[in-house]
């Protein structure tokens, strides 16, 4: 009777199953961008409430699940703003090495049988992998597409802080997949 | 004189900083120099043509993975999170 009454005034959203039916697409969005499993489980849930206490905003133009992600994205966005404070540091040590401006080594391709759908896993993993200074500013610039300065102001560093941060995450992720396709590649 | 040293960057860019370059570009972050530069330095080297290409596979996984909200799946979400979660809700909801 209680869950009719909150479903009735909240203009057709339904907070008793937002979990059920939300819970894990909404994990997925955070987790994707925050660095533990427990600190999405946090953004998580205060999105799930503040979309409780501001429900009467909700004005049915967008799904459900939109309306949620919209929520979510703002708590994530909180969080990573709240952690830019941390440590900002960079090893010398460059992802790929160069002699004289060209590629020390020479370059690989992937075995064909790598598809997409496997380097997307392994980016997943692998950005787990990463340092969080560089995990956050791809995620923010690569991932969400946020505008440079917009991530500049998000993560409190300079524009050439932020390029390197993309250049060397990047790299990085290159070179972690070269090493996981190469041993696929030995197997197969 | 600036012609001059557009054109002498773009005919003597290294694998180094064309490597750079590949990195911004995705969100249109290069100038038109550096666009021309990047593309006629990976036409003749088949190193970049080959880092291009891996760069490419990982922003297209970059994007799937950022569209891939439909399927909303994340390896670690449990039974566990979801009751903890449920929780939380049905709380707010006994106080309201």
């Amino acid at each position: 009777m209680g869950e009719q009454a909150t479903t009735a005034s909240t203009g057709g959203l339904d907070p008793a199953g937002w979990v059920a039916s939300h819970g894990e697409a909404m994990f997925a969005y955070a987790r994707l961008r925050l660095p533990t499993a427990e600190a999405a489980e946090e953004v998580v849930q205060e999105a799930l409430l503040a979309a409780f206490r501001s429900r009467g905003s909700f004005d049915g133009r967008s799904s459900e699940r939109t309306w949620l992600i919209g929520v979510l994205r703002h708590k994530v966005l909180d969080a990573l703003r709240a952690t830019k404070k941390a440590p900002f540091q960079l090893d010398d040590k460059e992802e790929t090495c160069f002699c004289k401006g060209e590629y020390a080594e020479p370059m690989r391709t992937w075995p064909d049988s790598v598809g997409l759908k496997e380097v997307q896993e392994s980016v997943r993993a692998a950005l787990d992998r990463l340092p969080e200074a560089m995990r956050r500013a791809l995620v923010l610039r690569e991932l969400d597409g946020l505008p440079g300065k917009a991530v500049c102001e998000i993560l409190d560093i300079s524009p050439t802080n932020l390029w390197t941060l993309v250049h060397r995450g990047k790299a990085r992720l290159r070179k972690m997949l070269s090493e996981e396709f190469a041993s696929t590649g030995d197997r197969g | 004189m600036i012609w001059i040293r557009t054109i002498w960057y773009i005919l003597t860019l290294r694998c180094e900083e064309a490597d750079r370059l590949r990195s911004r570009a995705r969100g249109g972050e290069l100038t038109r120099t550096e666009r021309v530069a990047e593309r006629l330095h990976r036409s003749l080297c088949s190193s970049c043509r080959k880092a291009a290409a891996q760069l490419d596979q990982i922003d297209r996984a970059l994007e799937h993975l950022a569209d891939g909200l439909s399927e909303g799946r994340a390896p670690d979400w449990d039974e566990q999170r979801a009751a903890r979660l449920d929780e939380a809700m049905r709380r707010a909801q006994q106080e309201s």
